[in-house]
């Protein structure tokens, strides 16, 4: 469908191109600017040429930060997948309550983080959380959770995992009720047991949903922020101190929020910001070649 | 028990098929059993958060504190919804907030689903570079453009008025992909042909055709987009500072004080926030419980 | 708005249409008896207390930096103030206003907090927050410790003194600890010295023996086995407040009211002393005259009236904030006695406690710089990190940060 008809379609595309122009793409462009200036976030601007990008090549925090991103966004997403999909299967097989299942398990989504942060720092907690409480349980000793770096990973993943599980078995759910039921009676008719129809037959059809959802978490972990701020706390505003003991809850954004919000350095803020994008969308390339490459 | 079992076999799904118990359901007992067993944990374990912000919201501060953490109800319900309702306005920033988040779906819908609808139908000159660029903004967080994004506001004089948050919340990217992911694989081109033959243009296509064959997946995105736009934080905190014009999440955020918060007073504010969504959650369940299903990927 | 109407209509005579002022805070604001004292003593104004909830700075500098929509009195927070000051063209200097003829009226280092390097005025003193040491009495008799407040000053004079206490506390009683975490110690400690980070020529002294002395502090105190090691505002701190393992905590004045939230059920038994070596500052606020605000002297008349003595004495019966007017500390208001600590008269110590204050240098980037070496203390308590290690590591990571911000390193 070219020629003339293609004019309704740009139009049809200006409410969109023109909000995203102004409110998302000028803003956008403008904080990269920013990044070429030491600015405080209020006052006027000086130049500063590449300075602020020399030193985020040489800034160990930041690299610490992308680490932490890929390692809480890895700790999040992979049990998150799985846990969604053994929920998505027995909703799937599932007729009693099943609504009443779906509502329940997407509240998380909707539960305000701050109430969430709360709840899960008291989890977490080294005397008397649920999560100590548990390890006493089946004998083992308690774990200082919030003042180690892994405790810390885990407590912010975990967050991160409880607030979308019900998101991602809805949209796997979705997808398994789109394969055709003959494929599965065929399988039973060939004596197939149910682990063996899952790996071969389920999971295959089931790739294209498996891939966006997998997609939407890489993005959505790489841009991991509120979990992070919520359950970390520093005593000082200095960035050097963010993300909690040994900066190990320390993720690329809330690096960015930290010191362009809190220490005032937007110039350097604005760098990250560059850092966090090429992050991004070398993080969507092997996503998309991984993607290719199979199918 | 026979009940149970009964009650499960009209459905047979095809999970049912597979695991080939059909002819013996004793043993299929166990596993349904099982099954229903951990989904129920799982429901209560999702669900446990907003229960415990309720218990702690019918408690005193210091109840927070306490080992072990309450875990029933208490009395201070009442007393705690007063001091919320007399700290802030409440109910005025409940119509605000409602106004904005309306506001949002409405036009979010409405843009999106027409431009999706452009991109996945029709073939124009520099359609893959305009869908790459609205997929590249998808992949970059939003924070980067808060600050910039305040100046535009100060240069359009929008600050402190709503307006200011409804229209940044209209260049996200999210709704686009979604409903075009959809139209791709659900309005059939057939369909749209047959309708040019009776003479459609675009715009009929869009709204007679594609829009009502879409109900679930814009459903679906309605919600989500009214859930957001509600619990939006970060933005309106910035932007909105007339004690008129204020959005729920704004107001809870005065509730918080630097010293000895009360916890009592911020839950039950954050319970009262979140009720109308809870109520329009699972009103709305069934469209986009659908929405998502027929929106699924294929 | 009736209030208004009603107000120019019984007094013809004052000629001025009524005024509409606003004036910006955080939770909780300035109280109502405040706010109506502004109204009776200004019949001809209507102030709109706005509070801003979230990041108040923020959401300051957003709007100074816009232009528009800004209120005609702000607050400032005393974190703030020195990022503000590196800005003055934003604020109206009080100074231009007569502000230097009530200089006297408050603590003379809480006021020069306000004032910029070449003698402008940002803002007038709302509160202070005198440091101190809070403790349990019953624990600390239990533990055979003194317990009277004198007797407890007297007998941790020095910081040594301090941990030898904490160290006799723990024979009697190895539950308990005598410091909530290494970062308590630090940030009260290394303002003791006179000196930050950084200087006032805009270079970096944190690598200085005044810092390494109160960092050497903490590291005792690590030794000695007397830190709980909590972070603040978590479960675990606060139940160890309210449960008794930590009966002692260094905090400012409005250090009290967390103490109330955190542990209502041990009213009565905590209180107050002076702290091991001199008493510093913590916090404490400002209110000031963006600019561009449309009738200054107006303004700056209500800003005075609001933070006179007794309006600055009934806000300490409402929200614990210490009164930085010096008369106000006189008012009885404020010297009454406190039934949370056992009906001391916690007023009197800080006013006190207040006259002994250091004025402080503060670089804007003073957060920035010192961040490295709260971190790395913490990573001293919770990973027993090797503290000289540590101390390399917080000073190269401090002179990096600083360089980076444009300040000299020697």
């Amino acid at each position: 469908m070219r020629g003339k008809r293609s004019v309704p379609a740009y139009l049809s595309l200006m409410p969109f191109f023109a909000a995203f122009a102004i409110f998302m793409m000028l803003p956008i462009l403008f904080t990269l600017g920013i990044a070429f200036t030491d600015w405080k976030g209020i006052g006027k601007f000086h130049f500063v040429g590449t300075q602020n990008f020399q030193y985020l090549l040489g800034d160990p925090l930041f690299w610490k930060s992308l680490l932490n991103t890929v390692v809480i966004g890895i700790m999040a997403t992979v049990p998150c997948l799985v846990l969604a999909t053994l929920v998505a299967l027995g909703l799937n097989s599932t007729v009693r309550f099943s609504n009443t299942y779906r509502v329940a398990y997407l509240i998380p989504n909707i539960t305000s983080l701050v109430a969430m942060g709360i709840l899960f720092s008291s989890i977490f907690s080294s005397n008397f959380g649920i999560a100590n409480a548990l390890l006493n349980w089946i004998g083992l000793s308690p774990i200082r959770w919030m003042q180690t770096e892994w405790g810390i990973k885990v407590a912010i993943s975990t967050l991160s995992c409880w607030s979308f599980v019900g998101y991602n078995s809805l949209l796997i759910l979705a997808g398994l009720q789109s394969i055709d039921k003959q494929v599965y009676e065929a399988a039973h008719l060939d004596g197939a047991g149910p682990v063996r129809t899952f790996f071969s037959i389920t999971l295959p059809l089931l790739r294209p949903i498996v891939i966006f959802v997998t997609i939407m978490s890489t993005i959505g972990s790489l841009q991991s922020f509120t979990e992070a701020q919520v359950m970390t706390s520093s005593q000082t505003s200095g960035s050097a101190n963010a993300g909690g003991v040994g900066n190990s809850g320390l993720t690329m954004v809330l690096y960015f929020y930290s010191v362009a919000f809190q220490e005032n350095r937007y110039g350097y803020g604005a760098t990250i910001a560059w850092g966090v994008m090429i992050v991004v969308v070398i993080g969507t390339i092997i996503n998309w070649y991984v993607t290719k490459e199979r199918s | 028990m026979g009940a149970a079992l009964s009650g499960s076999r009209p459905g047979a799904s095809h999970t049912e098929a597979w695991m080939s118990m059909r002819r013996r359901p004793v043993r299929k007992l166990v596993p349904q059993i099982v099954k229903h067993l951990l989904l129920l944990l799982g429901a209560l374990i999702s669900i446990f958060p907003l229960y415990w912000m309720f218990v702690l919201s019918t408690h005193d501060s210091s109840a927070i504190y306490k080992f072990p953490p309450p875990l029933v109800p208490g009395g201070g319900a009442a007393a705690n919804f007063n001091r919320v309702l007399s700290t802030v306005n409440v109910w005025a920033a409940m119509g605000n907030t409602t106004f904005v988040a309306v506001s949002v779906t409405v036009l979010v819908v409405l843009i999106d689903s027409m431009a999706a609808f452009s991109f996945a139908k029709y073939s124009f000159r520099g359609r893959n570079l305009l869908f790459g660029i609205v997929m590249a903004t998808f992949l970059l967080p939003s924070q980067l453009a808060t600050i910039p994004q305040f100046l535009m506001m100060t240069k359009l004089g929008w600050v402190g008025q709503l307006k200011a948050v409804i229209f940044p919340s209209l260049a996200g990217a999210f709704g686009i992909f979604w409903l075009r992911q959809y139209f791709m694989n659900s309005v059939q081109t057939e369909v749209l042909e047959a309708s040019i033959m009776d003479g459609c243009g675009f715009f009929r296509q869009y709204w007679n055709v594609a829009l009502p064959s879409a109900r679930g997946a814009v459903s679906f995105l309605a919600i989500f987009t009214f859930i957001g736009s509600w619990n939006d934080f970060m933005w309106p905190l910035i932007v909105l500072n007339d004690p008129n014009r204020l959005t729920l999440q704004v107001v809870l955020s005065q509730l918080q004080t630097a010293h000895g918060t009360d916890y009592g007073m911020l839950m039950m504010g954050a319970l009262i926030a979140v009720l109308p969504l809870i109520l329009i959650f699972i009103a709305g369940a069934r469209q986009f419980i659908a929405g998502l299903t027929e929106g699924a990927v294929r | 708005m009736l209030a208004a109407c009603s107000t120019s209509t019984t007094a013809p005579t004052q000629s001025s249409a009524t005024k509409n002022l606003r004036l910006w805070t955080w939770p909780d604001g300035f109280g109502k008896p405040v706010l109506s004292a502004v109204k009776s003593e200004f019949p001809n104004v209507t102030l709109t207390q706005t509070i801003q909830g979230g990041d108040f700075k923020q959401k300051l500098q957003t709007t100074l930096q816009a232009g528009t929509g800004l209120p005609d009195i702000t607050g400032i927070k005393g974190e703030d103030i020195a990022y503000f000051k590196s800005v003055p063209e934003y604020f109206v200097d009080l100074n231009t206003l007569g502000a230097s003829s009530h200089k006297s009226d408050y603590f003379d280092w809480k006021w020069q907090q306000g004032t910029t390097t070449d003698g402008k005025q940002i803002g007038v003193p709302i509160d202070i927050g005198p440091t101190a040491l809070y403790y349990r009495s019953d624990i600390f008799e239990q533990c055979g410790l003194p317990s009277d407040p004198e007797e407890v000053a007297a007998a941790v004079r020095t910081w040594d003194e301090y941990f030898s206490l904490g160290i006799k506390m723990k024979k009697a009683n190895p539950k308990l600890y005598l410091v909530r975490n290494l970062a308590s110690i630090f940030e009260i400690s290394w303002r003791q010295s006179g000196k930050g980070f950084i200087n006032d020529h805009a270079v970096f002294i944190g690598d200085q023996e005044h810092i390494k002395k109160a960092w050497d502090l903490c590291i005792q105190a690590q030794k000695d086995g007397i830190n709980a090691g909590f972070d603040s505002n978590t479960t675990d701190s606060t139940a160890a407040v309210a449960n008794g393992t930590l009966p002692a905590d260094f905090g400012a004045s409005w250090h009290l009211a967390d103490l109330m939230v955190d542990a209502p059920k041990t009213s009565g038994k905590w209180r107050v002393c002076g702290h091991p070596e001199r008493s510093t500052n913590l916090g404490g606020s400002f209110l000031g005259i963006p600019a561009k605000a449309s009738d200054k002297d107006t303004s700056f008349k209500i800003l005075l009236y609001i933070l006179n003595a007794s309006n600055e004495a009934s806000e300490y019966v409402h929200s614990g904030n210490f009164p930085a007017n010096r008369e106000a500390t006189h008012s009885s208001q404020v010297t009454g006695a406190v039934p949370f600590l056992g009906n001391q008269k916690a007023g009197i110590l800080f006013a006190k406690l207040a006259e002994t204050v250091r004025p402080l240098f503060e670089d804007p980037n003073e957060n920035t710089v010192n961040a490295p070496f709260y971190s790395q203390l913490q990573l001293v308590e919770s990973s027993g990190k090797d503290p000289k290690k540590a101390w390399d590591d917080a000073v190269s990571q401090a002179k990096r940060l600083a360089k980076q911000n444009g300040i000299s390193v020697d």
